[in-house]
């Protein structure tokens, strides 16, 4: 029996060896390496990587969330240090040149920022101000603050929806989400979610969006019309779920398990977890991104310094990529 | 240059922002306010040769207790809630519960919070349970507490049975196989003695108690003691008495340089980063080093990173055990009220003892409350007191008095359940006979 899972296995590794097959060819991944001050750009059809400094001080100056600007030239980063209390230059967004790896950019945040969002139209960057409680938004063109939201304590995840309506903001300490009309640039309401929300991701039809809970052990399902929890998914006291991202035709959500060196996959219709994905996993998935088209999924795995390739076809792991030290969240870029 | 941000400011700035922001969602929901009364031991024994002085307990708790109602007066302004803490100093155990029923009839508090003293907390879980109010122990880990059936009152202080069986567990595991046991003669000393038998000889492998000696509270003189432990030659001494005895022992014990580890049952006085600094200059040259706790400044990880830097930046001090006990009393206590949409003390209690309920408190794992007994299941840290400690009152040589070098029971044990893992420290359910 072993020998032929590991044929199985092998015969899927041979088939992705170069996993660009299913994927477009001029695919780029970009990881923020949180403890090397860093991207890792990975380029998936050559399967080369380099490396882009936003910061000579590693260790001191952290990169964390991300977003990729429309034409995927440009990777705007939150940038912040080590020390939550404090307001320093490094609490900025950061925009960086993917071509020639220079910061072209900086847009003042404050308040350690550590997730972001891109809208839509690429118009607006949003970002989670974690040590203030509050979310900023961000012209990308003019760099002008367009406003700044209280939101729980902690905030974290940020995610804009499909029709640019609305920005989601999660309270890591208050298990909320606060919702912001990103239009007239007004605070809408805040709900209660699981425990320690971590991250939330609309569904590509903007119906639904999903809200980890890392205490909780839960993914909410939220009614964005109604910004109201409809359902809430039970993963297990200890999944600890972190990121999480939804495949391009909503069937799937994909959720890094942190700790647990685990991603779930939840089936979307029937709202149940129809897989679980340990083996060969990296160690500590905190970021996680589907491909374009679906067919694989990435995660940034914190403590092995690398990106775990998952197949959707097997949910299994078929390749591991080098990164930098720390990897914290993983974004695709053309 | 750096700019150093406060609550207060963050406070202003979210304040404002909800009040225009939120009004129609204040409108919409269910509106909770809750008032909570806090009876903590300021202006006891004024000696600091005396163990009834808790004041720099108390201002520790005060500080914590302050810290959760404007981090949680922030959650609480998102949806319109209101959140209100009354403070009693209560020097004496008489006096706690003067300052208890004052706190209920006057100021009609849903939420008591205290525990300074095993008949005060006795008091206390009365009192709560007859005026259907709850009670939140922060400071109070005594054994028979947790067997009385007070469906009103939750143990947010871990028990003394979880931190002897956390103590025994690492110092077995590193090789110190034979003990010595120092316990005085009060009601909580017999418990704490009687527990540490079963922690060191029946829940672990290997461990022998060599000698035990029971000492008078508020003893001195230590001769007969230190014979007993240079004729038993044990690998470690563990002292179950006060926080002063600890030291006064600590002092005497410092003198025979004998090499024997040295230990202590760490009541929440002895957890402070004052004590610490204490112990640390007495045992210049013996091996007073690692201690347990129920929390730690040091620790970095969890979300505990940002609450411990919060709470620095607010207090330029660090976050004692008792001033994270308090936090969370505050915590729990709103999201008891909040989750469960009333600011009753029986509603808040059925969420809080609800087997589905699962809380967070910064320490990296979903807790609850024991079905049994209302403990709180969590972990303990253990840490090691430094070497090189001085009486610098700045934030970081403050911090640098003792580092976190463990967790019991660790938190990442893929594989197992993760209650059943807290669940490994402390007393289990044929033990107590609280039924709901």
């Amino acid at each position: 029996m072993k020998d032929k899972l590991g044929i199985c296995s092998l015969l899927i590794s041979l088939i992705c060896a170069g996993f660009a097959c299913a994927e477009t060819a001029d695919t780029r991944l970009f990881v923020s390496n949180e403890y090397g001050a860093s991207l890792s750009v990975i380029d998936v059809g050559s399967n080369k990587s380099r490396m882009l400094n936003v910061s000579a001080r590693p260790g001191e100056v952290r990169p964390r969330g991300m977003a990729i600007s429309l034409d995927g030239n440009t990777v705007y980063t939150a940038i912040s240090d080590f020390f939550p209390n404090s307001e320093k230059l490094e609490d900025a967004i950061v925009a960086v040149d993917v071509a020639s790896g220079e910061i072209i950019r900086s847009y003042s945040a404050g308040g350690n920022p550590e997730r972001l969002a891109i809208s839509p139209d690429g118009t607006q960057i949003w970002a989670a101000l974690e040590a203030v409680a509050m979310a900023v938004g961000i012209d990308a063109e003019t760099g002008v603050e367009l406003g700044r939201f209280p939101t729980g304590v902690e905030p974290e995840g940020v995610d804009v929806s499909p029709d640019g309506a609305y920005v989601y903001v999660t309270g890591e300490t208050s298990h909320t989400i606060s919702v912001i009309d990103a239009r007239s640039l007004k605070l809408v309401t805040h709900f209660l979610v699981g425990n320690r929300p971590r991250d939330v991701a609309f569904s590509a039809d903007g119906k639904h969006a999903y809200a980890t809970a890392e205490i909780g052990g839960s993914v909410s399902v939220i009614d964005v019309q109604r910004h109201q929890v409809v359902e809430t998914i039970q993963l297990g006291l200890d999944s600890r779920p972190v990121e999480i991202d939804i495949s391009p035709d909503g069937k799937y959500a994909f959720v890094a398990g942190g700790g647990t060196n685990a991603v779930y996959v939840i089936d979307t219709i029937n709202r149940k977890v129809a897989n679980v994905i340990k083996e060969r996993m990296g160690r500590r998935p905190w970021g996680i991104s589907v491909g374009p088209n679906g067919d694989f999924v990435y995660t940034a795995n914190g403590l092995s310094d690398s990106v775990s390739v998952i197949s959707t076809d097997c949910m299994c792991v078929v390749e591991q990529i080098q990164a930098g030290r720390g990897a914290h969240s993983i974004e695709v870029g053309g | 240059m750096s700019l150093l941000l406060t609550r207060r400011s963050m406070l202003r700035a979210t304040a404002s922002a909800s009040i225009t922001g939120l009004f129609s969602t204040a409108l919409q929901a269910e509106q909770i306010s809750l008032t909570i009364g806090a009876v903590l031991p300021f202006g006891g024994g004024t000696s600091k040769n005396n163990a009834e002085n808790l004041s720099d307990l108390a201002a520790s708790a005060k500080r914590g207790l302050t810290f959760g109602l404007e981090d949680t007066q922030k959650n609480a302004d998102l949806f319109g809630d209101q959140i209100k803490i009354h403070f009693a100093a209560a020097p004496s155990s008489e006096a706690a519960v003067r300052s208890a029923k004052r706190l209920v009839q006057l100021n009609k508090v849903q939420v008591l919070i205290g525990g300074f003293g095993l008949s005060e907390t006795e008091e206390l879980m009365r009192i709560a349970e007859e005026n259907g109010v709850l009670f939140l122990n922060i400071a109070c880990s005594a054994d028979r507490l947790r067997q009385q059936c007070n469906k009103m009152s939750f143990h947010i202080e871990p028990s003394a049975a979880m931190y002897l069986d956390a103590i025994a567990a690492w110092y077995l595991r590193a090789g110190y196989r034979k003990w010595f046991i120092i316990s005085d003669d009060t009601l909580e000393g017999t418990d704490r003695s009687d527990r540490s038998l079963v922690s060191i000889q029946e829940r672990h492998w290997g461990g022998k108690v060599v000698g035990q000696s029971n000492i008078q509270k508020g003893q001195t003189n230590f001769e007969n003691e230190i014979h007993k432990i240079a004729k038993t030659k044990p690998d470690v001494v563990i002292n179950l008495s006060d926080w002063l005895s600890q030291l006064r022992f600590a002092a005497r014990f410092e003198a025979e340089s004998s090499g024997i580890e040295l230990t202590g049952f760490p009541e929440q006085a002895a957890q402070l980063r004052a004590f610490y600094g204490s112990l640390g200059q007495i045992c210049r040259n013996s091996n007073a080093g690692h201690r347990a706790s129920s929390w730690e400044c040091t620790l970095d990880a969890y979300g505990a990173r940002e609450l411990n830097a919060r709470f620095a930046a607010r207090w330029g001090a660090p976050m004692d055990p008792i001033s994270w006990a308090g936090f969370q009393a505050i915590k729990l206590s709103y999201e008891a009220a909040k989750f469960s949409n009333s600011s009753t003390g029986l509603t808040m209690s059925n969420y809080l003892s609800d087997p589905s309920t699962v809380l967070d408190v910064h320490k990296g794992i979903g807790v609850s409350f024991r079905l049994w007994d209302n403990q709180l299941r969590q972990s303990l840290y253990l840490v090691r007191l430094s070497d090189k400690i001085d009486n610098r009152q700045e934030l970081e040589a403050i911090k640098a008095r003792a580092q976190l070098v463990g967790e019991m029971p660790a938190i990442y044990m893929p594989g197992t359940d993760p209650v059943e893992r807290l669940d490994q420290i402390g007393d289990l359910s044929n033990l107590g006979d609280c039924k709901k």
